[in-house]
């Protein structure tokens, strides 16, 4: 700091810092109160109680399973996780309903799934379902616990 | 003194609530800005639930839903699900149950956005 000190004037060429730190802690501050309210969010459909009976007439969803050992298949149909985006490509791309079901085995993580929906939004799907436990599942569930 | 007041500021939301847990990760992800009159449903790793931050015991997880979309949250009913990221499908199945059980329509899973990634298709509600 004591550089620069030219004539009788004292004439000092050092820019004065002090206020762009002021206002940078002021900008941090606010951006850390502003962060945690930027939320990002995938949605679910809720099943309805009646909705939730299997009908036996045969639909025209698109069903996505995902079993015990992590494999997948869309309708029945077995299907690579890496393939997954060029099929639902394949399958969205000229369906006007863009609704998908998921069904999943109980003992799958929570990540499983949401990279599946991540997966399918990124391919166009709007609205996403997450079929119910099967009664049989929910027996054994329930079973399982006591 | 600033230093300190961001010290402050980082630990204060820590200890205010006591819900902790990893949310998911995705890329094609909805933005939903908090609102003070969410719903926020949590459920973390030992498989503990809560309600805002509040932990509420499971059994009366579905009452105390009903209670609140029927009073207050009566034309969207949206619930904000803070899952851990490992827990097995049952229990997310099982508070599906009990947010249908209490008349919830659409369940938001709150996700966090990947490292270094944006979002390939639209990030609106629709």
């Amino acid at each position: 700091m004591a550089m620069a000190v030219g004539g009788g004037g004292g004439m000092n060429s050092d820019i004065n810092i002090t206020p762009f730190i002021d206002v940078l802690l002021v900008l941090l501050v606010i951006f850390m109160i502003t962060q945690p309210m930027l939320r990002k969010v995938l949605e679910i459909q809720v099943p309805k109680e009646e909705q939730s009976q299997a009908t036996t007439q045969p639909s025209t969803n698109i069903v996505i399973e995902i079993k015990a050992d992590g494999s997948m298949s869309i309708n029945t149909q077995p299907v690579a996780k890496s393939a997954l985006l060029s099929r639902f490509h394949e399958i969205y791309d000229v369906r006007p309903d863009k609704l998908l079901f998921i069904k999943v085995d109980n003992t799958r993580p929570y990540a499983d799934v949401i990279e599946v929906i991540d997966i399918a939004r990124g391919a166009g799907v709007k609205v996403f379902g997450i079929a119910p436990p099967t009664a049989e599942e929910a027996a054994a569930t329930a079973a399982a616990h006591s | 003194m600033l230093v300190l007041l961001i010290i402050f500021m980082i630990t204060a939301p820590l200890i205010a609530s006591g819900f902790e847990a990893q949310m998911p990760t995705g890329i094609n992800l909805i933005k939903a800005e908090e609102q003070p009159d969410d719903i926020v449903l949590g459920i973390d790793m030992n498989d503990s639930m809560y309600i805002n931050t509040r932990p509420i015991a499971k059994s009366s997880v579905t009452a105390r839903l009903r209670e609140i979309y029927t009073t207050e949250h009566t034309q969207d009913r949206i619930l904000y699900l803070k899952a851990h990221t490992g827990l097995k499908m049952e229990k997310i199945q099982e508070a599906i149950r009990m947010a249908r059980d209490a008349g919830v329509a659409v369940i938001a899973a709150v996700t966090d956005q990947k490292p270094l990634t944006t979002s390939t298709v639209s990030t609106e509600r629709n």
